[in-house]
């Protein structure tokens, strides 16, 4: 299935939790903030959110600024 | 004259330094400079995780331990926009209660701060329960309604962001010393060297906050040790209180 993940069309084998989708792209979840479909998801709901095909995922993390 | 604690949103910090972490050549040269500053806080910023360059995972492990992390608002042109970025960045930075820098820009030539747009937004944000830190002009009446609407400090720019041009406009900055008494007043953007930062200092203002100054300096832990050094003496010679300025002559030696 095709999402949209950070603004790119990504393929997915099948449909996965945020939870999941996390680990295969080995990022640690303490780090990021996630939206699904353009509502931010709070960390202790990241394992109880399907991602879906045509499903807009944005993931953010703090980087330098002033 | 003793000093006051400097406390934002309930929580009292050792420096009157804050400093920004963009711009540095790399991250060990950041986590010098941020180390040699011996400031408390450090402001970031939120941006998409880059899925095919992994190595901003590593700028968390370059802030020094214990520095209290202040995410902004940066590039948001719209109160929406703002308001999305403190909630993700709540989501993000743990602090409890979470950390603001509000920062609402009109213009990308100047960066000048969208005023009306931060008065929306930071009354939202402080009835969310957010420690909202405003990045604003300066303006004594915007940063009394600032105070007003519940904001933790209010911070007025000394020039534009980046541009490192010094204290244009101390008239202004001490009027709002002056009618900005219940939070603290934090000179945020326009520091360029260490003698702006003590000028700003030496007027009252309660803290500064600054970045390029220190990150596009040649040495920027040097410079970073010169910042800390003029923030703390501008403010020794503020509590001190200065002599008066005399048009004439007055000699230090008893006439003969």
């Amino acid at each position: 299935m095709k999402i949209l993940l950070n603004g790119k069309e990504t393929t997915l084998p099948n449909s996965l939790t945020l939870k999941l989708l996390l680990e295969q792209l080995q990022i640690q979840s303490g780090l990021v903030a996630c939206e699904h479909n353009l509502k931010i998801v709070r960390r202790q709901d990241y394992e109880h959110t399907t991602i879906e095909e045509g499903d807009q995922i944005e993931i953010l993390q703090m980087i330098g600024g002033g | 004259m003793k000093d006051k604690p400097f406390i934002i949103g309930g929580k009292e910090y050792a420096s009157r330094l804050i400093v920004g972490s963009g711009k540095y050549p790399s991250l060990p040269v950041m986590k010098d400079a941020l180390t040699s500053s011996g400031s408390r806080m450090v402001t970031v910023a939120l941006r998409r995780v880059d899925l095919k360059d992994r190595s901003p995972q590593s700028f968390y492990e370059a802030i020094p331990k214990g520095m209290t992390i202040l995410p902004n608002t940066a590039a948001c042109y719209t109160v929406e926009d703002a308001l999305k970025t403190a909630r993700i960045a709540r989501e993000i930075v743990a602090n409890d209660p979470p950390l603001i820098k509000l920062e609402i820009l009109g213009d990308p030539k100047t960066l000048l701060p969208d005023t009306i747009g931060l008065l929306e937004a930071t009354k939202i944000l402080v009835k969310e329960g957010f420690v909202v830190l405003p990045y604003t002009n300066d303006d004594p009446i915007i940063a009394k309604k600032l105070e007003d609407l519940g904001a933790a400090a209010v911070m007025p720019l000394a020039s534009p962001i980046g541009s490192g041009m010094g204290l244009l406009n101390p008239y202004n900055i001490q009027l709002i010393l002056e009618t900005v008494t219940s939070v603290p007043v934090i000179v945020d953007a326009g520091v360029g060297t260490a003698s702006d930062a003590s000028l700003v200092m030496e007027l009252g203002a309660d803290g500064i906050l600054m970045n390029t100054a220190i990150a596009e300096s040649k040495n920027p832990a040097q410079m970073a040790q010169a910042m800390k050094l003029a923030v703390e003496s501008g403010r020794l010679a503020y509590l001190a209180g200065r002599m008066p300025k005399r048009r004439i002559a007055s000699p230090s030696s008893p006439p003969q």
